[in-house]
């Protein structure tokens, strides 16, 4: 019956049942479990002690107190009864009387020598009280084959190989003392061979066991031999890994250094292009405007080149800088939440139609009725769409622009659909490319070949997609297609007010 | 509303400061302005100014003072408090746009200066609007 059975009926679970009918299953149960109680007590009586480790050993000494417990009890019975056969018919055996009791007289400090630890000197001492009890009373007989084999059994069971083949030469030895004398052969030669049987076999047990414990020694070599390899595995790659992160570190830092200079070396460019060309710009915008004095046509007409020209380059300026940013991974977006996409489709609009002039092109505006606002960068927003726009309105020679924004739940779609001369489907791609114009492009002049791919570039730093289609002859549509709230961009202010 | 611009200009590249004055007097027509060639004894020279200026324009690389310090020192005193600071710069890369307005800047333009929206964003500054034109 097993332990968790026995714990289920604790004597609080039995108070705590109300129900009578309950309480006498509980009972009831209780009476059954006193079954393993006494199993219990059997056990602890026959357990080995802790100190005892080797598994063979342990069950020797179980088996050894086992046998201490019977030969107890079964010769103190058999002592019992020749004393009572003693009375009845007062022909007593008082020899095994008085080895009945001696058995069980020494019997119990074998017994509580085994239970305290001491196997070893326990086992000895009962295969040497066996062999004094039985070679005493019987080995000179008929029958003292078979009670000298008994010997060397236990001595097989109990002892040690070495010192069973000592007991085997002893019990042999004796027997053959007596036996040779009274020509009591047969018995002899039927112990030799019992004896020679049991060596062999405990010879056989402990080669096996030898063996087997070689082998399993083999086995803890190897396994302990490859966990060695496996741990200079692991601390070679732990080292690899150290210097390699370390590697990464200094080139990491490396870059981000690069990085840093590139990036002053930009700004200060920037600055250093945008000085003069506000001082030739300006002027020559004076002069031609006649500020300083009369000129005339032709002249007014030159210096207007001038200044588009001077735009021209500052354009050009922002898109190099723009395209280093992005190719040196180092455009920051400025980020701001609610930024409101109506604002700058108006912005884009008004600028879109003064750049179509007096052009016979219809410019439509369509957009949902509401919408939402987006965690965007608006300047890059604004210039993104101003450029896809001007783009149209640069190739568009008549007929009509639509300038289109719906939105779904989570993203919103921009487009521009133009009636121009479209776009070959082999230069389709080239659209995208830095300084690659299409020819119709490089006729139409006046672009830097940048505008498309940084487009493209700020629009994916949005986590957002731009892509075209088109139709030589029909017109071409560019898609812009933002989230709402990417989850990579990070606002840096709360509607701040910025006016493009 | 006929608020009269009165500009201060802080510029020491002297092409930058000639195409100021030329805008403001040329296109304009105005007069009422000062432009300091650098930031020496700042606070001292704009708090002596008469009329007071009620738009300030820095150049952000000037000496001894930056723009930055300018407008700190613009800000120390009570009367120049909530006078529009404009920064006039040719730093205009994002980080520098982004520096300008966590500084407290009221607006930017960039150079080139764009003389066509020139005057309209004067008059959206003195109303009170912020004005980042980045070109």
């Amino acid at each position: 019956m097993s332990r968790a059975r026995l714990k289920r009926f604790s004597p609080c679970q039995l108070s705590a049942s109300a129900i009578p009918g309950q309480r006498i299953l509980a009972l009831t149960n209780m009476i059954t479990t006193q079954q393993p109680l006494i199993y219990n007590v059997w056990e602890r009586l026959i357990a080995p002690h802790p100190s005892i480790t080797d598994i063979e050993q342990r069950r020797q000494s179980r088996l050894l107190s086992v046998m201490m417990l019977t030969l107890t009890t079964l010769v103190g019975l058999t002592g019992l009864r020749q004393l009572y056969v003693n009375t009845m018919y007062a022909d007593t055996d008082w020899v095994a009387v008085f080895l009945a009791f001696t058995a069980v007289f020494l019997a119990v400090p074998i017994y509580w020598l085994n239970h305290s630890g001491h196997y070893k000197i326990g086992a000895r001492a009962f295969t040497a009280l066996a062999f004094v009890l039985i070679a005493s009373y019987s080995v000179f007989d008929t029958f003292g084959a078979f009670f000298g084999s008994l010997i060397v059994l236990f001595s097989a069971i109990f002892l040690t190989y070495t010192e069973t083949q000592v007991v085997v030469g002893l019990v042999l030895g004796i027997h053959a003392l007596w036996a040779f004398p009274h020509n009591h052969l047969t018995a002899f030669f039927f112990n030799v061979y019992i004896a020679v049987l049991i060596l062999l076999f405990v010879r056989f047990r402990t080669r096996l066991e030898q063996e087997r414990q070689q082998q399993l020694r083999d086995t803890n070599d190897k396994l302990r031999a490859s966990e060695g390899a496996l741990q200079q595995i692991n601390v070679t790659l732990e080292e690899k890994v150290k210097a390699r992160t370390l590697e990464l570190e200094h080139a990491k830092e490396e870059a981000e250094r690069a990085s840093h200079v590139k990036s002053a070396f930009l700004a200060s460019m920037s600055h250093e292009l945008r000085t003069p060309l506000n001082a030739i710009i300006n002027f020559t915008k004076f002069v031609a405007n006649g500020d300083l004095g009369e000129i005339n046509k032709d002249q007014a007409e030159t210096l207007t080149e001038v200044v588009s020209s001077g735009k021209h380059l500052l354009n050009l300026i922002n898109d190099v800088l723009d395209m280093s940013k992005i190719e040196a991974g180092s455009l920051n977006l400025f980020i701001e939440e609610n930024v409101d996409l109506q604002a700058i489709l108006t912005s884009v609009e008004s600028m879109s139609k003064s750049l179509l002039a007096d052009k016979p092109v219809e410019l439509k505006v369509e957009t949902d009725e509401t919408l939402p606002r987006i965690r965007a960068d608006r300047q890059r927003i604004f210039q993104v769409l101003l450029n896809i726009m001007s783009n149209a309105c640069k190739f568009t020679s008549n007929g009509s622009i639509w300038l289109r924004a719906i939105h779904t739940d989570n993203e919103i779609l921009l487009s521009v659909q133009d009636t121009g001369p479209g776009i070959a489907p082999d230069d389709q791609s080239l659209v995208f490319e830095a300084f690659k114009q299409t020819e119709t492009g490089l006729r139409q002049g006046g672009g830097t070949g940048l505008g498309m791919p940084i487009s493209r570039s700020l629009v994916e730093a949005h986590g957002g997609r731009l892509w075209l289609t088109s139709e030589p002859g029909k017109g071409t549509t560019f898609f812009v297609a933002l989230p709402i709230k990417s989850m990579q961009l990070v606002p840096m202010f709360d509607n701040m007010e910025r006016v493009a | 509303m006929t608020v009269q611009p009165i500009v201060l200009y802080v510029e020491d590249d002297p092409r930058s400061r000639k195409v100021m004055e030329m805008c403001l007097k040329l296109k304009m027509r105005l007069s009422n302005f000062t432009i300091f060639e650098d930031s020496s004894r700042f606070l001292e020279r704009v708090q002596s100014l008469d009329p007071r200026p009620n738009l300030v324009f820095l150049d952000i690389h000037v000496k001894p003072n930056s723009g930055f310090q300018m407008l700190e020192m613009l800000r120390s005193v009570e009367t120049f408090k909530h006078v529009p600071v404009i920064a006039l710069t040719a730093s205009v890369m994002n980080e520098e746009v982004h520096m300008l307005q966590t500084a407290g800047f009221d607006g930017c333009l960039s150079k080139p200066l764009d003389m066509e929206t020139f005057p309209d964003n004067l008059k959206r500054l003195l109303n009170g609007e912020h004005v980042w034109r980045i070109i």
